[in-house]
């Protein structure tokens, strides 16, 4: 099995998510470089955190538009699972290939601490060892992770259940204080309607270690250990 | 505005320059999910 970890100008958590999926997954992970138009026969895809192409214009504007983009876009088409990691989740956004808009945190501040999350979809290559309900305790570190999209939107993205994870009190409670950025509807993660494309705030490569704080973030690199060994 | 974005190009007539400039937005300079735009063309001199 093997792993593609893209690498832009400007990516800073490709390393972090490169080690996780090399000691969590038994699999083998390759970078992939932004310029390139080539996969390398890849199982799956990650879009990691950083600040890709200086987030000029907008958060992951400009990644949107590179070359890889155009490969990863018809390795989701395909089927292939793709995850983006903050910078990563903004660059699905911007590539049109999950619904909304990550905006300005609401408080115009960098929040860097870590927050917690309750699993609201276990039915994902991504999220399937995890249980519904469950909540993690995982690291954010961003300043445009407030998502947006309009309500129509939003009740689709709800009522098809693409929301994979919410912000929550550490006791699963979804309120307004557990929202770090004031992200519509609490939502900190979503699927693109086949399930195969996932975007998310939260950085569960930094979790997957006692030494880093928490191990909650295992189950995502688990979840799609399992999808590749069943597909 | 949110911001604005003031760019040079060779274009045949306003029309050519207008579609271009739409096409730039739609593509790019704006997120149509969260921004709304507008574009106006002015003849420059060429260079």
């Amino acid at each position: 099995v093997k792993i593609g970890v893209v690498t832009f100008p400007g990516s800073n958590c490709d390393y972090d998510c490169f080690k996780a999926v090399q000691e969590q997954m038994e699999a083998e992970p390759v970078y992939l470089w932004h310029g390139d138009h080539d996969l390398q026969g890849v199982d799956a895809v990650f879009l990691p955190g950083g600040f890709s192409y200086g987030d000029y214009l907008r958060a992951g504007a400009i990644a949107a538009q590179s070359p890889i983009m155009r490969e990863v876009r018809a390795f989701a088409e395909a089927g292939g699972p793709v995850a983006g990691i903050c910078n990563g989740f903004q660059i699905l956004c911007e590539a049109a290939m999950l619904p909304g808009a990550l905006m300005r945190n609401r408080s115009l501040k960098f929040r860097s601490r870590s927050v917690h999350l309750r699993v609201e979809n276990t039915d994902t290559p991504f999220t399937s060892e995890y249980s519904l309900g469950q909540v993690l305790h995982v690291p954010i570190a961003h300043g445009e992770g407030c998502y947006f999209a309009d309500e129509a939107t939003l009740d689709r993205v709800e009522g098809e259940g693409l929301v994979a994870f919410r912000y929550s009190a550490p006791d699963g409670t979804i309120d307004a204080e557990a929202n770090p950025n004031g992200s519509a509807r609490s939502i900190a993660g979503v699927v693109n309607e086949r399930g195969n494309v996932l975007g998310m705030m939260p950085h569960p490569e930094r979790a997957v270690d006692a030494l880093l704080g928490s191990t909650d973030g295992l189950g995502l690199f688990r979840s799609l250990a399992a999808h590749l060994a069943r597909a | 505005v949110g911001r604005l974005i003031v760019f040079h190009l060779a274009a045949e007539s306003d029309d050519e320059a207008r579609e271009r400039s739409e096409a730039m937005c739609r593509q790019l300079l704006a997120n149509p999910v969260t921004e709304d735009f507008s574009v106006r063309v002015a003849a420059g001199s060429a260079r």
